[in-house]
């Protein structure tokens, strides 16, 4: 197998609006866009339900909904990957809606150990915070969920973070706060009896 | 954090607030129970990556709608004259063989009506 399926230039020192300009007048040219962001898209849908298939998925179907809309993509100032986001946001929402009464996610099952622990019974430890943690997370709304995501698993700036999720980077510091603080009065909520 | 307060003096006498425009502003940084918990966010939420093989799958599936796309982009976009050309070409050889078929029926029966020696 080619390592560039679609037959083309990664992209790398391309600008993203070059590449998304490619894109729109040769579909092919939509692999660099790929290669650029399935990381990504991939890591943040995995953190909104928890389990590597539904985001094989979903991934996969955020990707062919962004190829088969790439025409109608006009840029307004915030760049591609928070279209790319907006897309797998709501898809990740309709899955959940769809199996809200059907499974429990996710976040709670995510199996991500954790590393650079000396003794396995520190290890073991911080494995059960890591825990705790992610199913506090879960039990916040998804807005928060989703902000906390891109905050962490991401690496987002909360300018890049506002451009996603449409609100201004002063409204996401705040919602930020707010998020610690209700992350927090979960976490001790969860250690009680 | 002196850059995150509001001082006042007014008669010898200072009054210091914290700065209500800052709220959220690195307000982990300010109290240390919430830069811990951040710190336990980073390692819990800790990057994941896809399978190398699911990485390649997608990308071929996505080559091949992509190259679909792009031969439907193609036939739309060639010029009038050449669609014109095309639709004028295919009616004339469907008439044509319409006729062909219609003059062979005519031919057969034609040919069982003279021929000698037939009930």
């Amino acid at each position: 197998m080619d390592e560039n399926p679609l037959g083309m230039m990664a992209g790398e020192g391309a600008s993203e609006q070059d590449l998304v300009e490619r894109a729109q007048q040769d579909p092919l040219a939509f692999g660099a866009l790929y290669e650029r962001y399935v990381d990504r898209i991939y890591n943040y849908v995995y953190y909104r339900v928890g389990d590597h298939h539904d985001a094989e998925d979903l991934t996969a179907r955020t990707f062919y909904r962004a190829l088969a809309h790439i025409e109608q993509y006009v840029d307004r100032g915030a760049p591609f990957s928070a279209w790319l986001y907006r897309i797998a946001h709501n898809l990740v929402a309709n899955w959940h809606r769809d199996r809200m009464r059907r499974r429990t996610i996710a976040l709670d099952d995510a199996d991500v150990t954790a590393a650079g622990y000396e003794s396995l019974q520190e290890q073991a430890e911080a494995n059960e915070r890591a825990e705790a943690l992610r199913r506090a997370i879960r039990r916040l709304s998804p807005e928060r969920q989703q902000l906390l995501i891109l905050k962490f698993a991401e690496g987002l700036s909360n300018e890049e973070i506002g451009q996603i999720m449409g609100r201004s980077e002063g409204a996401i510091k705040s919602l930020y706060h707010r998020t610690l603080l209700a992350l927090q009065e979960e976490l001790r909520r969860g250690e009680e009896p | 954090m002196e850059r995150d307060v509001f001082r006042w003096t007014w008669g010898g006498l200072t009054i210091s607030l914290p700065a209500v425009g800052r709220v959220g502003s690195g307000v982990e940084e300010r109290d240390p129970a919430l830069h811990a918990l951040a710190m336990e966010l980073r390692a819990a939420l800790r990057p994941v990556a896809p399978r190398p093989a699911f990485r390649a799958r997608l990308g071929r599936e996505l080559a091949a709608m992509a190259r679909r796309r792009r031969s439907v982009r193609i036939v739309m976009q060639r010029p009038p004259n050449y669609r014109r050309g095309l639709l004028i070409g295919a009616a004339a050889v469907s008439s044509a063989v319409s006729l062909a078929g219609l003059v062979a029926l005519i031919w057969r029966h034609r040919g069982r009506q003279v021929a000698p020696g037939t009930f």
